[in-house]
């Protein structure tokens, strides 16, 4: 059985998620191949006479030019074998969905979901662990993991699970996208003082130093321009009104900088409060 | 003369196993931290396998989860080294990976992993279900 998902990012996960979720339901064992996988798709293709039927998800496999050969000699056979093989891309060429097609798959393709659907599966996923959320705090999650479900279920599940310490333990709840706000918005003394605030209070750098990464990819994805216009169109409104606070050196440097500290922070040379204190002095 | 009567913990009392998480994405292991805490578990955690096997040895957890791509020593190897070590060699060690190609799994399965879990598929709730559902079969 062959299926090709294709189209906007967050409605093909879904769609792969639903998908999974039945196999496993059913004990079906699920195995995943990567555009950086190097282990055939032939493996998959045949169960033994007493295993299981297995399924297999093959992410953005064709971006990756050593499985296109085989992709098109074992099509049909994929089409036609008793194991359930999934295609996941964000798109092909006509003539890759054409092979599908001719191959037997069953093509599902969606365009950009909108903004108030997000916002109302995130609601719904938020209300299944029992939290209420603000929608600015859900557009900043939805943000932050860059519209993977999967990233967002676990944002979720973190301001969960911070709500809760914040209720039991009377903390000062720390608000990082304060600190990646202000760092978009090239605010020194702002996201120093935030960043003091929050070592003051007992709470990590590597959390700031994630939410502000976050950022700059979202920065620089929206500065690649072509990239830019697969974002979903509140973060897009929002990081572009942002990136005219930094030009594309700046911008490129900061990235840079945020990539050099983690290897730093990796090889133990440097902590990442140090180091972002570092390079914010410089922004 | 009836036979002795073997001991069964209840479910509260299993919850308080101490499980070791070896995961070195912060953001990850805070969580399952958090979550598991939060559901009774005593939760030790590791950023890297040598950290981990030394905490482990030193305090034998009732189950690990552990990561396979860690700085330094890969996951496969702590598992070898976790299932040769006297002490440990019959605690669970439940994989949560990204990797999910059928040869890492049936490795993992192989050096004696208990089940194996692929990261973008599972939330911390199911992960923690499927935790409590190893340590039911391990106690009662």
């Amino acid at each position: 059985m062959l299926y090709l998902l294709l189209g906007e990012r967050f409605w093909t996960l879904e769609k792969l998620n639903s998908l999974i979720a039945k196999a496993r339901e059913k004990n079906t064992p699920v195995f995943f191949l990567t555009a950086d996988s190097k282990e055939p798709i032939s493996n998959y293709l045949s169960s033994g006479l007493f295993e299981k039927k297995n399924l297999l998800v093959s992410r953005f496999l064709l971006e990756n030019k050593n499985y296109e050969a085989e992709i098109e000699d074992i099509l049909h056979a994929l089409a036609s074998s008793e194991n359930i093989f999934i295609f996941q891309e964000e798109e092909v060429s006509e003539k890759w969905e054409e092979k599908f097609k001719q191959a037997g798959a069953k093509i599902g393709k969606a365009g950009k979901v909108s903004t108030q659907k997000l916002l109302t599966w995130a609601r719904a996923e938020a209300e299944k662990i029992s939290t209420k959320l603000s929608d600015s705090e859900i557009y900043a999650i939805i943000e932050e993991a860059s519209e993977d479900p999967w990233q967002i279920k676990l944002l979720l599940e973190r301001r969960s699970l911070e709500k809760l310490s914040f209720t039991k333990n009377s903390l000062a709840e720390p608000n990082y996208f304060e600190f990646a706000d202000a760092l978009s918005a090239k605010n020194k003394h702002s996201s120093l003082r935030l960043l003091r605030r929050y070592m003051k209070g007992g709470f990590g750098a590597e959390e700031a130093f994630w939410r502000a990464w976050w950022k700059i990819k979202t920065l620089r994805t929206l500065e690649s321009g072509a990239k830019g216009s697969e974002l979903h169109p509140f973060v897009q409104k929002k990081g572009l009104l942002e990136l005219r606070n930094y030009s594309s050196g700046e911008l490129s440097k900061l990235s840079m900088e945020f990539l050099d500290l983690f290897s730093e922070v990796r090889r133990g040379n440097v902590s990442f409060e140090e180091g972002l204190e570092r390079i914010l002095i410089g922004i | 003369m009836n036979d002795p009567i073997e001991y069964k913990p209840n479910e509260s009392e299993f919850l308080k196993s101490k499980i070791l998480i070896i995961e070195d994405d912060k953001f990850l292991r805070d969580l399952l931290s958090q979550k598991l805490s939060r559901e009774g578990f005593k939760v030790t955690a590791a950023v890297d396998g040598e950290g981990g096997l030394k905490s482990a040895v030193e305090d034998a957890p009732d189950l690990i989860l552990l990561d396979l791509v860690l700085p330094g020593i890969d996951g496969f190897s702590i598992l070898e080294k976790i299932k040769k070590e006297t002490k440990l060699s019959s605690v669970p060690v439940l994989i949560l990976s990204n990797l999910g190609q059928k040869e890492d799994v049936d490795r993992a399965l192989a050096l004696g992993a208990v089940d194996f879990m692929i990261k973008a598929n599972f939330t911390p709730g199911e992960i923690s279900g499927r935790i409590k559902l190893i340590l039911k079969k391990k106690y009662l």
